[in-house]
Order: C-alpha cells, then structure tokens, then sequence
C-alpha cells in the first residue's frame, strides 16, 4: 500500500464509521428530532470524509480536487437546511417530541392556519 | 487483488449494511418526516458508495454522477418537506 | 459583484476541466448573464455600472482572512459534534434530556441569521428548528438541557458573537 492509498483508506474509514453511526442513531434514538441530531450532523461528516478520500487518492489530478472541495462546501451548506426544512414540517404537522422534552418552549407559538411564528 | 482494493470492498460493504438498517427506518418510521430523514440518509449512502466505486475500479468519469446524485438528494428532501408542511390536515 | 462572477467563471472553468481562454471568455459571459437575470436577489439598488464594479467589502484581503477563520472554527466544532454524537448513539444506555430553548438573536439581516443556524445545526447537541417571523427569536432544539438560561448564554455568547463580526 503506497502512502496516498493509505491516508485514502483512512479518510474514507473515518467517513464510513460516522455513516454507520448516523444510521445506527436514526435506528436507536427514541423521537424524531433527536434522530435529526444523528442524520444532520455525522451524515455530513461521514460523507465529507468519504468526498475528502476521493480527492486524496485524485491529488495530482487539479479538475478532481476542486470538484471535491466544491461538492464538500455544498454538502457543508445544504445538509444542515435540509435538516431545517424537516425540522420545520414535522413541527408543523403535530409530530409530537419524545417524553420527558422538558423546556419546549416552541409549544404553542405557531399560528397554524397563517403559519407565522410568534 | 491488492490489500488496498480489499480495505476499499470491506468498506463499500460496510456502507451497504448501513444503507441496510437506514431501510429500516424507511420501512417502519412511525412519521412521515422521519421517512424524509431516512430519504435523505440513503441519499448520503448513494452519494458515498459511488465516490468508493470511483476509487475501487479508477473510474473518475463517474465523479459528475456525484455531484447530480448528492443534488438530487437535496432538492428531493427539499421538496418531500415542503410536501409535508403543505398536505398538513 | 466583479468578484461573484470571476468566482462563477472559475467553476465554469473547473467543472468544464479545460482551461483555454475562450473557456473562461464563455465562462465569464454566461455567469454575467445569469447575475443580471438574478441581481435583485444578490443587491437591493437597481442594476447599473457602478453597482457591478462595486466591491462588497471595503477590505476584502481582511474579510477573507476572518472568513477563512470562522471556517477553521465551525470545522473544528463540527468534529466535536460528531464524537458527542457517536458516543451518546453507541453508549449501551442513552439517557436523554431534550428541549426546545428559545434564543433572542442580535442579528439583524437575513444572511447572518441563515450562517448562524447553519453554525448552530453542525455544533456540539444542537439543531436549530425555525426563526419567528419577525426575526427576533431563534428556536433550538438540544440533546442535553440541564439549565436553559446557561444554554442560552453559551450559545450567544460561542456563536453569536463570531457571527456578528462576520456578517452584522
């Protein structure tokens, strides 16, 4: 094993290892939106680690790295709206946290018909 | 075969077992949105067994087929929100 | 908004993987054509000269400094999220204490309040749920709460502040 293809397989375990903890957490965690914790967060990581491999094994290649860092400034961005946007929906449709959520402070501040936030 | 292409393959399966149990939770998921959640996931697993493919078999003309997947993912989970705040009731 | 489509031509050139100058030439002109279709999404005056040549800080070389800091930061808070994530989803036995805290925000503009609840989302036990509509109150949702006031302190004052140096 040469030396890019080892720091390769590194970067790429360590993506893979957060995946698996991201979707071991959707399976485990008890409501919905700790399960967005899990998915938002080591999801990106994860793939940011796998996109990171890809470019490391690429390195002489200019096009392939820039494409990479370009797709890892993507995922940085879009990954945490997209948590927002569902986020937003399931409290919108009455998804009802997990027992024991104890300050909600959210509860009750929507005007459901206008969907405006007080 | 190489140990290097052996490391990559017990990755991608890995990843697959992984892309397996997130299935689960698209099966099962009590709401809707934890199903977008889980949509959004096998996104995530797609966009990262076609970036290992691209290394195990030295392919990177399949790179652009990242990029289209990992957008379509987005706009998809995006739009399935979107569909779930509207079709409220 | 020079900078902004020098930056598009480049990602022209980047995606197009060929680097002659009527590559960057077609670059440029498309990029200038998809901003003046955009412009009033990018800038509140009206389209002339002047608005394009304008640059958007008075000391860029500083703003990118400071930029590429806060990124250094978040990447740094976003490993630290990870491992809290990883070891309160593979401990045995997951004793949670979630809540939804609501945060008044400084922040007057739209762009500071989207990167601090980006900010928000990828840092250690916290996601951020949704803005009021009138811009004055940030609603997050976290792992651990064991006393809200403190939570919101930590978070004004960790997050809150480095955004506003950034973007007011």
């Amino acid at each position: 094993m040469s030396l890019v293809e080892l720091i390769t397989a590194l970067l790429m375990g360590i993506g893979v290892f957060f995946v698996i903890v991201s979707s071991i957490g959707l399976v485990r965690l008890p409501d919905l939106y700790t399960r967005v914790h899990a998915a938002g967060k080591a999801g990106t990581l994860g793939i940011i680690g796998v996109l990171l491999g890809v470019g490391s094994y690429y390195i002489t290649s200019v096009p392939i790295v820039i494409k990479m860092m370009a797709m890892i400034s993507f995922f940085f961005l879009t990954a945490p709206v997209a948590t927002h946007m569902i986020d937003r929906a399931a409290f919108l449709t009455g998804v009802k946290p997990m027992e024991g959520t104890s300050p909600n402070e959210l509860q009750g501040r929507y005007d459901y018909r206008t969907r405006r936030l007080q | 075969m190489s140990l290097f292409q052996l490391t990559m393959t017990a990755l991608m399966a890995l990843l697959s077992l992984s892309l397996g149990v997130t299935f689960w939770r698209l099966l099962r998921g009590p709401s809707i949105p934890d199903r977008a959640v889980a949509f959004d996931m096998i996104m995530i697993h797609l966009v990262g067994l076609i970036a290992m493919f691209v290394v195990q078999f030295r392919q990177p003309i399949l790179i652009d087929a990242v990029i289209v997947v990992s957008v379509l993912g987005f706009l998809g989970t995006v739009a399935l929100a979107r569909y779930i705040e509207d079709g409220r009731n | 908004m020079l900078g902004l489509n020098l930056l598009l031509a480049l990602a022209w050139v980047m995606v197009n993987g060929s680097y002659h100058l009527a590559d960057w030439i077609v670059g440029f002109v498309f990029s200038f054509l998809v901003l003046r279709l955009s412009w009033s999404t990018f800038s509140k005056e009206p389209f002339s000269v002047r608005a394009y040549f304008r640059f958007w800080s008075r000391n860029p070389l500083r703003a990118l400094w400071r930029w590429l800091g806060f990124i250094g930061f978040g990447f740094v808070e976003i490993v630290k999220a990870n491992i809290t994530v990883a070891r309160t989803v593979l401990s045995p036995k997951m004793d949670l204490r979630p809540g939804i805290v609501a945060i008044p925000l400084d922040l007057k503009s739209d762009e500071g309040i989207t990167t601090l609840a980006n900010l928000i989302t990828l840092t250690p036990g916290t996601v951020s749920l949704d803005v009021s509509s009138d811009r004055k109150t940030l609603y997050i949702h976290a792992f651990e709460v064991r006393d809200p006031e403190e939570l919101r302190r930590a978070t004004k004052e960790a997050y809150e502040r480095r955004v506003m140096e950034l973007l007011l």
